[in-house]
C-alpha cells in the first residue's frame, strides 16, 4: 500500500518505471485589465499544484467536471501551455521551461487525441498533408516516403487508403477522430495525451474508437493519459484513475478500487450521479448529490475546496485547514475526513442549494495615475 | 473488431468534390445574386476592356453644333445618352469611364488590403505590446470617418486621380486590419493550430501553413464589399473636385460634377453615370455576399 502511494504521489514506480512524472503543476491564466498596457489583477488557477506519475504501459484516467482543470493539465504536460510552476519530467528529463527547438525531438515521443474531431483538422489540408505533417516535420520521411507511411497509418486507424486525398469535412466524426488518431501516432510516439477522445461522437462510434486505442495500446506499447467525464469509459479503459476537483487532485486509486470503493466525498458523488440500470434499485436509492455549481477558480474556497458543496462537510477543520493528500487503503486521497466517511461515522446530508464562491472577489483598485 | 469491419461500417461517399475552394465556387454558382453581381462586373470589364472598340465616338471628340441654347440635347439614335456641354458623345464617355473606376476600385483595395493585412497578421501574430500599439493605430484612424480621412490625405497629397486612389485605400487600412487581426486571433487558439504545435510544427510555420490560410475568406469578402465603397469614395471626392484635374477625363465623379450646373435642363447627365456607378457597386456587393454565405462554415454542408 505504502509503494502504491509512493507510486502515484510520483516517487517510485514499477513496471519500469514512471515514464511522466508531474510535482507540484500550475497553471494559473493571468487576469489582466488595461487599455494599452495590460495590467494583471488575479489568476484563474485552473492547474494548482498537482502531483502523479504515469508508468510506462499503463492507461492513466482523469477525471472531473468541466472546468475543474483536466483538459488544461494534459496540455501543460505536453507544453501546449505553459506551466507557472513546478516540474513535469518526460522519461527522467525535465521539460518543464525547454524552448521549442529543444522540446522538439522529445514532441516526436508524445502526442495528443483531442475532444473535438471538427475543429482539429485544419479544414484546408487533405488528409495526406493532415496525418503527413509530423513525418515531414521531423524529417521522418520525406517524398514517397511520406505516401507511403500515410498510407500505412489510415489502415492501422482502419480507414482507406484513398482517404489521403479527401478533405475533413468529407469524414464523418468518428473518422475524423480515426485521422486525429493517426496524425498523433506518425512519429511513433510513447505517450498519448487523450483528451476526452469520445465525448463529441455517438454512442455507438465511441466503443469502436475506445476498442481502437486499447488495440493500438496492446500493438504499440503505449503509455496512455486518458482524460474524460464519462465515468463508465475511463473504467473500462484505465489501469488507474486520477480525481480532479478544481484543480487539485483528490484521489487517486486503482481503477476497480475507485468504482467499488471511493473514498472521498467528491468521488462517491459523482459515481452516485451514475444511473444504477436495474429500475428497482435505481427508484429506490437516494442519490448523494452534489449542490450548486463548480466555484471559481480564480478565487477558490479556503480550507478544502470542496467544502462548499460536500455533502459530508463538518464544522472542524474543512473549511480552514487544506487536507493533504494521504494513503488510505489502497488509495490516495484529499480528506480529513475520509476514514470516518468510509466506516459510516459521518453520513451525507442534504444541503441547500448555496453558491459560496469562496474568498471574497479580488478588490479592483483604480489605475495609478 | 477487425479492421475489415471498421471498412464495413464506413464506407466513404464517393460522389463528394474534393477541395474547399472547389466547393465554394460550387456553392456560388447556385446562388443567383452573386450571379446578378458576377454578370454586372462582367459586363463592366468587357465594356472597360473594350472600350476603343464598343464605343461610337471618341469620349473627348467634342461636336458643338449639336447644342442647342448653350446645352444639350437628351437621348437620341446617334447619341443614346445624350451629348453633354461640350458636345461629347455621354455613351462614350460612361463607356471610358468604367475603365477608370475598375482601375480605382481595385488599385484602392489592393492598397488596403495588402497594408491591411500586414499590419493586422503582425498585430495577430506577435500579440503583446505590438499588438496594442498597432491596434491602438487603428482606432484612431477608426475614429475619423473613412471619407474624412481620405479628404484630409487628398488635400495633403494635392489632387489628382494617384492620389484619391491611395487616399480611400488608407482610409480602408483599419478596416482590414482589425478584421485580419481578429480572424487570426481566432484561428490561434484553435485546435488544429494546438495540433500542429503538438506535433512540433515550427511558430512560424503555424502561423503561415495554417492560421493565415484559414483566416483569409472573411478578408477577400471585405474586399469584395471594399471594391464598391471604394468606387463610391472615389466618385465621391472626384465630385469634390479632388478627382482629375484634367476636366477631359471621363471619370463618372468629375462627369457628375460638371453635370452639376445642368441638373434642371440636362437630368441624363446626372442620371447616367449615377446609374452606372450604382450598377456597379451593386454587383459588387451582390458577390460579396455571394461570397460571405459560401465561405460560411456555419452553412458549409447544407447544400
Amino acid at each position: 500500500m505504502a509503494r502504491l502511494a509512493a507510486e502515484s504521489l510520483g516517487v517510485t514506480g514499477a513496471n519500469g518505471g514512471p515514464l511522466v512524472e508531474l510535482d507540484d503543476v500550475r497553471v494559473w491564466f493571468p487576469l489582466t485589465s488595461g487599455i494599452l498596457l495590460d495590467r494583471h489583477v488575479g489568476d484563474v488557477k485552473a492547474v494548482d499544484g498537482v502531483s502523479f506519475s504515469i508508468n510506462r504501459g499503463e492507461t492513466l484516467g482523469l477525471v472531473g467536471e468541466s472546468g475543474c482543470g483536466k483538459s488544461t493539465l494534459g496540455r501543460a504536460i505536453l507544453r501546449l501551455y505553459e506551466p507557472t510552476s513546478g516540474r513535469i519530467t518526460f522519461d527522467g528529463v525535465d521539460i518543464t521551461t525547454m524552448s521549442d527547438n529543444e522540446l522538439r525531438p522529445i514532441r516526436r515521443r508524445m502526442q495528443m487525441v483531442f475532444q473535438d474531431p471538427y475543429s482539429s483538422l485544419n479544414p484546408r489540408h487533405s488528409i495526406g498533408r493532415i496525418v503527413g505533417e509530423p513525418l515531414r516535420t521531423h524529417d521522418v520521411s520525406s517524398g514517397k516516403g511520406v505516401g507511403r507511411r500515410v498510407q500505412e497509418l489510415l489502415a492501422v486507424v482502419g480507414l482507406p487508403g484513398d482517404a489521403a486525398d479527401r478533405y475533413p469535412h468529407e469524414f464523418s466524426g468518428g473518422q475524423r477522430q480515426r485521422i486525429g488518431l493517426a496524425r498523433a501516432l506518425a512519429v511513433n510516439p510513447q505517450f498519448l495525451v487523450c483528451d476526452e477522445p469520445v465525448s463529441a461522437l455517438d454512442v455507438s462510434i465511441q466503443a469502436q474508437i475506445v476498442n481502437l486505442l486499447e488495440e493500438l495500446q496492446d500493438k504499440l506499447d503505449l503509455t496512455f493519459l486518458f482524460i474524460a467525464h464519462d465515468l463508465a469509459v475511463v473504467r473500462h479503459i484505465s489501469d488507474r484513475i486520477v480525481v480532479m476537483y478544481l484543480g487539485k487532485v483528490v484521489e487517486v486509486a486503482p481503477a476497480d478500487g475507485l468504482y467499488d470503493n471511493p473514498l472521498h466525498p467528491y468521488t462517491i458523488t459523482l459515481l452516485s450521479a451514475i444511473p444504477i440500470p436495474d429500475p428497482v434499485v435505481e427508484r429506490t436509492r437516494r442519490p448523494i448529490r452534489v449542490q450548486g455549481d463548480l466555484p471559481s477558480p480564480a478565487n477558490p474556497p479556503r480550507g478544502c475546496r470542496f467544502h462548499t458543496r460536500c455533502p459530508f462537510v463538518q464544522e472542524t477543520r474543512c473549511a480552514e485547514e487544506e487536507p493533504l493528500l494521504r494513503a488510505v487503503d489502497d488509495h490516495i486521497v484529499a480528506c480529513h475526513f475520509a476514514e470516518e466517511i468510509k466506516a459510516g461515522r459521518i453520513t451525507p446530508r442534504e444541503r441547500e442549494a448555496t453558491f459560496d464562491a469562496g474568498l471574497p472577489e479580488p478588490v479592483f483598485e483604480p489605475p495609478p495615475d | 473488431m477487425s479492421l475489415a469491419e471498421v471498412h464495413e461500417v464506413e464506407v466513404l461517399d464517393e460522389r463528394l468534390p474534393s477541395g474547399l475552394w472547389r466547393e465554394v465556387w460550387r456553392r456560388l454558382r447556385r446562388n443567383p445574386g452573386a450571379i446578378i453581381g458576377a454578370t454586372f462586373v462582367a459586363g463592366f470589364v468587357i465594356v472597360a476592356i473594350f472600350a476603343p472598340l464598343l464605343a461610337p465616338y471618341s469620349p473627348n471628340e467634342q461636336n458643338l453644333s449639336l447644342l442647342v441654347n448653350g446645352c444639350c440635347p437628351g437621348p437620341s439614335w446617334s447619341h443614346p445618352m445624350g451629348v453633354d456641354e461640350l458636345g461629347r458623345d455621354e455613351l462614350s464617355r460612361v463607356m471610358y469611364g468604367a475603365r477608370y473606376s475598375l482601375v480605382i476600385g481595385v488599385v484602392a483595395v489592393t492598397v488596403g488590403l495588402s497594408l491591411g493585412m500586414l499590419i493586422g497578421a503582425i498585430a495577430g501574430g506577435f500579440a503583446g505590446l505590438t499588438d496594442s500599439v498597432a491596434m491602438r493605430g487603428m482606432d484612431i484612424m477608426l475614429a475619423i470617418p473613412g471619407f474624412l480621412l481620405a479628404l484630409g490625405i487628398v488635400s495633403l497629397m494635392g489632387p489628382g486621380l494617384f492620389p484619391v486612389m491611395i487616399a480611400v485605400g488608407i482610409a480602408n487600412v483599419p478596416i482590414f486590419a482589425r478584421l485580419f487581426r481578429g480572424t487570426i486571433l481566432g484561428q490561434r487558439d484553435s485546435d488544429y493550430a494546438l495540433a500542429a504545435r503538438s506535433v512540433g510544427v515550427r511558430r512560424r510555420k503555424i502561423l503561415t501553413g495554417h492560421i493565415i490560410p484559414n483566416s483569409i475568406s472573411p478578408v477577400i469578402v471585405a474586399g469584395t464589399l471594399a471594391m464598391a465603397t471604394a468606387i463610391i469614395d472615389v466618385a465621391g471626392l472626384g465630385f469634390l473636385g479632388l478627382g482629375p484635374q484634367d476636366p477631359a477625363t471621363p471619370e463618372w465623379g468629375t462627369m457628375l460634377t460638371n453635370a452639376n450646373l445642368y441638373v434642371s435642363t440636362a437630368p441624363f447627365l446626372a442620371l447616367f453615370p449615377g446609374l452606372a456607378i450604382v450598377i456597379i457597386v451593386l454587383g459588387f456587393n451582390l458577390i460579396g455576399d455571394g461570397l460571405r454565405e459560401a465561405l460560411d462554415p456555419k452553412l458549409r454542408g447544407r447544400v
